[in-house]
């Protein structure tokens, strides 16, 4: 679904990116994981093509969604005209939605179960029932690639724990492919086929999760120790922090 | 306009819930039936009495003779053409301005931006100034009007235009140096006017007034309001997307750059076809949209044509109110400033308490 | 009004071996936009817009009878107070909705007057065309040169059916000044005082700098006068001291302005004019610019520059003037009232001069 081969990206005339190769396939979920300013939003815009890179090659497989950081708007639009919005790529400079744009739109309004947010307005919704709108705009643009933008970022845990259901959901029952970044690797581990930690702009290790999310490179990716902790009781494993470690390594 | 009817609404009017704050009804339809209401009524206003009924029959014998002729032939001719000249006008400048102040409230992602903030409205008052001091009427001050108000767009693009990003607060700000470097520009004109014929000719000018208007100048406000007003409203989806920000609306796949010239293009000819005719009417393309939007909700789509509808509506009342409240006639410009502050400041409060302007 | 009508007629008819054009009602004229405009008879309702037309009409009518509106500025100015008040009372009762604001026409006022003619400047399109698209008959006139004054009155000459009337007071005009310039022809050019006009005394001053008076015929220069075209200029006092004129002139329409007000300025005590007492208040013929009498202010100028020869009973021509064209007898008084007898009585030799 993505190639992407020696991509170098400027913005603000510094380089930003140099020589990023990564690719993803179809129906899988990409993960991307790196410190602040490292270029993930950067990355982001040039895979959405609002940045075009100053070199190297770049083909996406099909139509792209993408859902951005959590934000309000200006007027107080209702959740509806939001996901409207999505249907921009489907109509004209001069068009409007049509009977089926709207019969799109509510469709996947009940597809996330969040029906009864339609004529409320997008700025008095929860941080979590926005970001839900937000995933339904993408989707309205009948997107076989959707990107997202830190979506669990400004979230409780329980809003995360349905945006995490909702992705994977996408990925088996529709075929979805998904990139999306994020600050934390547990988000990764739960839903992620495959893995980008970027380093720095130049610096990078991609590949599928099993292989390349380890205790090490997250540890590199953070600059502070990353360790492997298992729940107790249960199958399941995460990669946390290790605050205040005076010195100490986990290679895990 | 037409879409309306191919989508259901939600109905309900509680607060909280997008704006739609009336009911299913649609408020289209019943705003153009109370312009039509007055402008019937305007045409009744005046020195000489006549009868909605007389009006109305004086209208039509025009098309399809209704009834023999029982009005004064001075009558016909006030309505006609003393009355219905300037109505025609003041329905135009009304929905033009208003049209166009909702656009850019929308494309500028910011409720209290105005036509004239693009610097349109004094670029166009000084090509006017500049056309009556070096001895110009008629067409070529039109013409003068126009090409110095699509002049300041210029500017005020190029100020605020890097590499091809478009800085919002930028071009506002570039807007107000354009404008008061325009509204220097006019006065200095003003001192070099002759004190006795030029120099009352451009003050009154400026002020706003379609006293005057005749079917020349209405025909020309149309040319230029009539296909900028569809322009803008072919647009109305993508100016809700626009109103997202311009990094958004390239990811939704929406040709930022093309809309936002078509827009600007678009509002300076309304305006620079207004100010051509009809001298500075300002405060109406700032305060009409914030009615329409408290009226019918924030999406453009119902929000530009009801804000047009309510803009005529609007500046024919406050003409009937210039030709008629005293023996002399007050500009317009004057009484839209008196009715327009004091309804910004109450706009303002509320959009402070309300804490900034995403609760609208 | 029928029996006056009636005995014009009578008096029409009599003349009609001396003046046969009286008889002819149908006139044709044309406007200075160059439009012909043909009057059937004499137009029995006439709006002016054109604040001095009232005057002009009355007096080349001899009679108001014909005027059904006018300028609210033209009552304010001139039949509320002064002369023409006094000596034209009928005027005062006339209309005077015809416009509100400087020359913009209030169309529905004008037609409620049902006019057959309107007398309207010529200068801007936006004065004419909503009068002449509510189907009136419009003479357009234009301001403001000598020639232009002289229209005004044959032009009016030609709507009232009177060109005896206006060829009367055109020829009174004429006479008057060509008497004048052969007195004038024989001074020496080089030696005329040099003559300013203010109108404004404040922080700055505004005098005349081109104005449509022939300064020429009463053998004086106006310092102040420039290619610009511009009738006012603004300056300050130095630029007066540079100046240095002969005599000042205070325009009859500075109503506020008296030469007193430049005897008792401290900052003016130094200029040759208001040392030797040479400010005067022009005489009220020349009230508005546009009045058939206002050639007297040409031989008032010359008398007051030269000396009394160049004004010979002038007390006796204002009455013959007054008499032919307002058909008013002046008293003491008004003659008084007229040449500023008071306003003028502190400057040099006034009271010798005029009386």
């Amino acid at each position: 679904m993505i190639e992407a081969s020696d991509l170098t990206v400027e913005r603000g005339g510094k380089t930003i990116l140099s020589n990023y190769s990564l690719s993803l396939e179809r129906g899988r979920i990409l993960a991307v994981l790196g410190a602040n300013g490292v270029g993930k939003t950067t990355l982001i815009n040039t895979l959405i093509g609002v940045i075009k890179p100053k070199s190297g090659r770049l083909s996406i497989g099909g139509q792209v969604g993408f859902v951005p950081q959590l934000f309000e708007v200006p007027f107080s639009y209702s959740a509806l005209d939001i996901v409207l919005m999505g249907r921009a790529r489907h109509l004209g400079l001069f068009g409007s939605p049509g009977r089926r744009d709207y019969e799109l739109a509510r469709h996947y309004f009940h597809m996330l179960a969040i029906e009864h947010l339609e004529p409320q307005a997008f700025n008095s919704l929860s941080g979590g029932q926005r970001q839900l709108v937000m995933i339904a705009q993408a989707l309205a643009s009948e997107c076989e690639l959707l990107i997202l933008d830190e979506p669990c970022a400004a979230l409780d845990y329980k809003n995360q724990d349905k945006v995490l259901c909702l992705l994977e959901q996408l990925r088996d029952r529709h075929g979805m492919t998904i990139a999306f970044s994020t600050h934390m690797p547990q988000h990764a581990v739960e839903i992620a086929s495959d893995v980008l930690l970027m380093t720095s702009g130049s610096s990078y290790v991609c590949g599928p999760t099993a292989d390349a999310l380890s205790a090490g490179n997250l540890s590199d990716l953070y600059d502070l120790p990353i360790a492997r902790a298992d729940f107790d009781g249960l199958a399941k494993h995460t990669y946390a922090p290790v605050f205040r470690h005076e010195g100490a390594r986990f290679d895990g | 306009m037409s879409n309306s009817s191919a989508e259901p609404r939600a109905s309900v009017a509680a607060l909280g819930l997008a704006g739609r704050k009336l009911a299913s009804v649609s408020v289209l339809p019943v705003l153009i039936g109370l312009l039509v209401a007055t402008v019937l009524y305007s045409v009744t206003i005046g020195r000489y009495d006549l009868s909605v009924r007389d009006v109305a029959y004086i209208l039509i014998d025009n098309v399809h003779p209704l009834v023999t002729p029982y009005w004064d032939p001075v009558q016909e001719v006030v309505v006609e053409q003393v009355r219905l000249p300037r109505i025609i006008a003041a329905v135009i400048i009304g929905f033009g301005l208003s049209i166009s102040g909702a656009a850019l409230q929308g494309l500028f992602r910011n409720p209290l931006v105005d036509p004239g903030i693009i610097g349109v409205t004094s670029g166009a008052g000084f090509g006017g100034t500049l056309a009556i001091l070096i001895g110009l009427q008629g067409y070529l001050l039109l013409s003068m009007a126009f090409l110095f108000g699509i002049a300041s767009i210029f500017l005020v693009k190029l100020l605020s235009t890097v590499r091809g990003r478009t800085s919002m607060l930028t071009l506002v700000l570039a807007g107000v140096v354009i404008s008061a470097f325009f509204s220097a520009a006019i006065s200095i004109a003003k001192l070099l006017a002759d004190p006795f014929q030029k120099l009352p000719a451009i003050t009154y000018w400026l002020m706003g007034s379609i006293a005057s208007s005749s079917y020349w100048d209405v025909l020309l406000m149309t040319v230029a309001v009539v296909p900028s007003a569809m322009a803008i409203y072919l647009l109305r989806f993508q100016i809700n997307i626009m109103s997202l920000g311009e990094e958004k609306a390239r990811a939704l796949g929406t040709k930022v750059v093309l809309v936002q010239w078509i827009i600007l293009l678009a509002s300076a000819l309304i305006s620079a076809g207004v100010v051509a005719t009809s001298g500075i009417i300002g405060w109406v393309g700032l305060v009409i949209p914030h009615v329409a939007r408290a009226l019918v909700g924030a999406d453009h789509q119902r929000l530009l044509p009801v804000s047009g509808v309510i803009g005529a509506i609007y500046l024919l009342m406050v003409d009937n109110l210039a030709r008629t409240v005293s023996t002399a006639e007050i500009p317009l410009g004057i009484i839209t400033a008196l009715i327009g502050v004091p309804v910004f400041a109450v706009i303002l409060r509320r959009l402070h308490a309300k804490g900034g302007w995403s609760s609208d | 009004m029928s029996s006056r009508l009636k005995a014009f007629s009578a008096l029409a008819m009599s003349l009609s071996f001396f003046l046969p054009a009286t008889l002819h009602a149908e006139s044709s004229l044309v406007d200075h936009r160059g439009k012909t405009i043909t009057f059937e008879k004499p137009p029995e309702r006439v709006v002016t817009i054109v604040r001095s037309a009232p005057i002009i009409y009355r007096a080349v009518d001899e009679k108001a009878d014909n005027i059904a509106g006018m300028n609210k500025d033209s009552l304010t100015r001139y039949f509320t107070k002064g002369i023409y008040a006094e000596m034209l009372p009928e005027m005062a009762k006339i209309n005077a909705s015809a416009a509100q604001d400087g020359f913009v026409p209030n169309v529905e006022a004008i037609l409620a007057q049902k006019p057959d003619a309107v007398i309207q400047w010529n200068h801007s399109e936006k004065l004419i065309e909503p009068l002449e698209r509510a189907g009136l008959t419009v003479v357009a006139w234009r301001c403001c040169t000598e020639q232009d004054r002289l229209d005004y009155i044959s032009l009016t000459g030609a709507m009232t059916g009177r060109n005896d009337r206006a060829q009367a007071i055109l020829k009174a005009q004429a006479d008057t000044l060509k008497t004048l310039d052969g007195k004038v022809a024989k001074l020496d050019k080089s030696a005329f005082p040099s003559v300013l006009h203010i109108d404004k005394v404040a922080d700055q001053i505004q005098v005349i700098a081109n104005g449509s008076q022939n300064l020429s015929l009463s053998g004086v220069t106006n310092p102040a006068a420039d290619k610009s075209g511009e009738w006012w200029r603004t300056v300050d006092f130095e630029q007066l001291l540079v100046w240095n004129p002969d005599i000042i002139v205070i325009p009859a329409y500075a109503t506020d302005l008296n030469p007193k007000d430049f005897f008792d300025n401290p900052v003016l005590a130094n200029l040759k004019a208001v040392k030797e007492k040479r400010v005067y208040k022009q005489p009220v013929f020349a009230r508005t610019p546009d009045a058939p009498e206002i050639f007297l202010t040409s031989e008032w100028l010359a008398a007051v520059a030269h000396g009394a020869d160049f004004a010979p009973d002038f007390r006796k021509q204002i009455r013959d003037v007054y008499q032919l064209i307002y058909g008013a007898e002046l008293t003491d008084d008004q003659l008084k009232a007229i040449i500023e007898s008071e306003s003028n009585a502190p400057a040099d030799k006034y009271v010798e001069l005029f009386g």
